[in-house]
């Protein structure tokens, strides 16, 4: 065996002697196994212990990887010089973290383990090492956050493995695990953005949100120099409207405003609108239904004496609220305001707009 | 809604976020704008110059949107932005032209590595965000989607506005 471990470190160009020994120990167990079936377990255990112990590891975990290893057809043919660098080697070992692992690895069984790996080209165990190859590491990256992820099902302890050429320390490993988690909370952000549904990557949806966001940042801020603009012109309109300072007071979720002939109501009733057609949108969330249902009870009673008011008020006469904001949700929302209008009338379901607008968003 | 966890960096974290306030946000917002528009218009003589008007009607939208939909990091951290930029009487557009200036900066960074591009434009993505470099990150996710409504239903809100007074 010894001899085994001679040749295998002969192989390995490079690296320093941790690298060198746990390629050796991988090789070892493979040529074993494929020569001697029966060494499966035990007699691995023994010969590895003495490399775990230098490198402070449990040999149980030897023996998981000498299971492991055994179904995977990769590894037979990756013996070459070319492929070494392929393989994840095993070094620096922080030993709390990799005791802790360990631990977890004897208790979960090794089948788990296994089918694990066999999915997963490169077996790739303990920490990184932290010399900087770059061979295959997109591939490997992603099967080894695979890896991760499953075993990080495990109840009590959070199992991480840390990939190539990243730092050990806990510290980064609960980052990565963090940070894995955010990619794939980010998919939640792509029936946001508009236009994101056909980027695949993480750095591209990046980009489109930051694209996106600054692109609403702009618009709010050309909207606000807009409105600074119009400012004197609120004279005559908003004067009137908020005499009465209903806007503050208004919207009760449970009462309804007495002041239905109020000009204000005209605009509360485009917020009441915005606020249905937002409520649609917000539904993908799952926002309390009860608060959008109240708003369309809201909504329901004042329906009636909408067109009464638009046409008494002199104020509005030049703008049919409905077409513009029609066309501004049409355009904004994508969200059919024909359906959000129809939650005004009592015998429209409420499940039906929110579905309605659901659907629209989605497109 | 939102899990309170150890951690040992000092984070900001959204104090349960009312998901309701979302849904009235733009009721909320209206109001708020609507009537600290009054004010300005009030307030604002002829003499009075463009940019001032443009300041106050930037910080009052600003506000209205920190006043609407309040729980949420981003907007504690815009409030706080608001009230700097109120006492220094710095136009907002400066701080946008930073944000933007520090996001090419980050571009110009990105390494070849594929996980400190992440990185960065995660960074990126914060500090497009109010308050966000200091949000924690396992909130990012939320504050970004809550950002990005409330900042679309403002752009609705204010074109509807701008519609209604033109």
């Amino acid at each position: 065996m010894l001899h085994c471990l001679n040749t295998s470190s002969n192989l390995v160009g490079g690296g320093n002697i941790s690298d060198m020994t746990v390629l050796e120990r991988q090789r070892a167990r493979i040529k074993f196994q494929n020569e001697h079936q029966q060494f499966s377990g035990n007699g691995f255990s023994s010969s590895h212990q003495q490399q775990f112990m230098m490198l402070g590891c449990d040999s149980a975990l030897g023996e998981i990887v000498t299971n492991s290893m055994k179904p995977d057809p990769d590894y037979e043919n990756g013996f070459d010089e070319e492929t070494v660098k392929k393989r994840k080697t095993d070094n620096k070992v922080d030993l709390n973290s990799k005791d802790k692992r360990i631990k977890v690895c004897v208790e979960e069984g090794e089948s788990k383990i296994v089918e694990q790996r066999k999915g997963q080209k490169n077996t790739k165990f303990n920490n990184g090492n932290k010399n900087k190859r770059e061979n295959c590491e997109d591939s490997n990256s992603k099967e080894n956050s695979k890896g991760s992820e499953i075993q990080n099902q495990k109840p009590d302890y959070i199992h991480v493995r840390a990939r190539r050429g990243q730092a050990t320390d806990s510290h980064s490993l609960a980052e990565r695990v963090r940070r894995e988690k955010i990619s794939e909370r980010m998919k939640y952000l792509q029936d946001l953005v508009p236009g994101c549904n056909k980027i695949a990557g993480k750095a591209g949806m990046l980009d489109e949100i930051i694209n996106y966001v600054q692109s609403l940042q702009r618009q709010v801020e050309f909207l606000s120099m807009k409105l600074a603009a119009v400012n004197p012109r609120l004279d005559f309109n908003i004067d009137e409207l908020f005499a009465k300072e209903v806007f503050t007071q208004n919207f009760p979720t449970t009462g309804i405003p007495s002041e239905m002939t109020n000009p204000a109501y005209l605009q509360f009733n485009s917020a009441q609108q915005l606020v249905s057609c937002c409520g649609g949108l917000i539904n993908n969330m799952g926002i309390i239904p009860p608060e959008i249902g109240l708003c369309r009870n809201i909504n329901a009673p004042t329906s009636a004496s909408l067109p009464e008011i638009f046409l008494d008020s002199s104020i509005f006469t030049h703008i049919l609220p409905s077409s513009t904001w029609e066309g501004n949700f049409q355009n904004l929302h994508n969200v059919d305001f024909d359906q959000a209008r129809s939650i005004s009338f009592p015998s429209q379901p409420f499940t039906g707009m929110v579905e309605a607008s659901n659907m629209k968003m989605e497109m | 809604m939102e899990a309170q966890q150890q951690n040992k960096r000092r984070r900001v974290y959204s104090m349960e976020p009312n998901k309701i306030v979302q849904s009235i946000f733009a009721r909320n917002y209206l109001s708020y704008l609507v009537s600290a528009l009054m004010k300005i218009k009030e307030n604002t003589s002829s003499s009075k110059d463009h940019n001032d008007i443009c300041k106050n009607v930037k910080y009052e939208v600003e506000m209205a949107m920190v006043l609407s939909a309040q729980g949420f990091a981003w907007s504690n951290g815009l409030k706080v932005k608001l009230q700097r930029e109120h006492i220094n009487n710095v136009a907002t557009t400066e701080g946008d032209n930073n944000k933007f200036e520090s996001y090419n900066l980050g571009m110009e960074k990105d390494l070849v590595r594929e996980d400190k591009e992440d990185e960065e434009k995660m960074k990126n993505l914060m500090s497009l965000i109010p308050g966000g470099e200091e949000i924690c990150d396992e909130q990012v996710v939320n504050e970004l989607e809550s950002y990005i409504k409330c900042l679309h239903m403002q752009v609705n809100v204010l074109q509807c506005l701008i519609a209604e007074t033109c």
